[in-house]
């Protein structure tokens, strides 16, 4: 299971574009990119003439949970087992988190060669459930 | 005093990003994130390109290897230039990145100034070796004013003149320091 979170902010953003309301949106959560935020359960868009909220439940929780991955400790390569959540990818680098064991690792690569890995500080029940969440969202239509 | 804008295409989302990585440094794109409020995805994102313009650099913490960014002199001239920082907190950080430990505040805050009204993209202004030289080069090529920088860049091409001499050797430095130390450049 490989979860590109790009795909997902994609889906979110097409979502509240679609089916958002204009909207008033008390806080802002959480950034997740230029122009699109969470506020409590909701996605929010920022238009050139104000917000477009949509609700999206679980997709929001699943979204917090892997927000903060703090790093706990370096450790050496692994072959990480599934499900896998890519946070962040360009033409030459990306950041995907995966489960050894009984802990959430986040490796950094460029290309195929490893830079990084590390131990971060996620329960791997939250993560593994978020994960479904996340990957259910992407794949329904 | 204040700075004309150098020419780097950031947002201000992405200054106060910035900003944020300077008066916190040594920090980590999670630190970035919680304080922020923003998701890890997203500060990964920003100081990938940040790494990517010569805005910043990390070191990998010893024992956890976390990556530890800091903001390079090309990065707070940005800030600086923007307005997003105090010039006097930001005047220690310049000096010490270029190990210009003997120039004034002024002089560091003169030095900033010429660099952005005379930057140029690729222009290296994170060492302070190569910025002397091609602030040198351009001078000869009569491409740089040095209308009121005068005793600043003469004092600033000595420093980085000798530090470039010395690598080659402490013989050599030996044989031409004097001239390098006294000479006036412009």
């Amino acid at each position: 299971m490989f979860i590109p979170l790009r795909r997902v902010l994609e889906k979110l953003r097409e979502a509240v574009e679609v089916e958002g309301a204009p909207c008033d949106p008390a806080t802002l959560d959480l950034q997740l990119s230029d122009d699109l935020y969470l506020s409590g359960l909701k996605a929010v868009l920022k238009a050139e003439n104000g917000y477009k909220c949509r609700e999206i439940g679980a997709v929001s929780e699943a979204i917090k949970t892997l927000a903060y991955p703090r790093i706990v400790e370096q450790r050496p390569l692994r072959t990480l087992k599934p499900p896998y959540v890519e946070l962040y990818e360009d033409a030459r680098k990306y950041v995907v988190l995966g489960i050894y064991e009984d802990a959430v690792y986040m490796t950094e690569w460029s290309g195929i060669r490893l830079c990084c890995s590390w131990i971060v500080d996620m329960d791997v029940g939250a993560y593994t459930s978020a994960a479904a969440v996340l990957r259910e969202f992407i794949e329904s239509s | 005093m204040s700075l004309p804008k150098l020419d780097v295409q950031l947002d201000e989302k992405e200054l106060m990003i910035l900003a944020s990585i300077l008066l916190n440094e040594p920090t980590t794109a999670y630190r970035i994130a919680v304080e922020n409020r923003m998701h890890f995805s997203y500060v990964y994102k920003k100081v990938e390109r940040f790494e990517q313009e010569e805005l910043v650099a990390y070191f990998c913490e010893p024992g956890n290897g976390r990556k530890l960014y800091y903001v390079l002199p090309k990065g707070i001239l940005l800030l600086l230039s923007r307005g997003a920082v105090n010039a006097r907190l930001v005047l220690d950080k310049l000096r010490d990145r270029w190990g210009l430990k003997d120039f004034t505040d002024d002089e560091i805050m003169a030095l900033a100034e010429l660099l952005v009204r005379n930057y140029k993209a690729g222009m290296p202004i994170n060492d302070v070796v190569m910025m002397s030289y091609s602030l040198y080069t351009r001078y000869l090529a009569g491409d740089l004013t040095v209308h009121g920088y005068r005793s600043l860049l003469n004092k600033l091409f000595r420093r980085a003149f000798e530090a470039l001499v010395g690598l080659i050797g402490d013989e050599c430095l030996r044989e031409c320091g004097k001239a390098i130390s006294t000479r006036e450049y412009v």
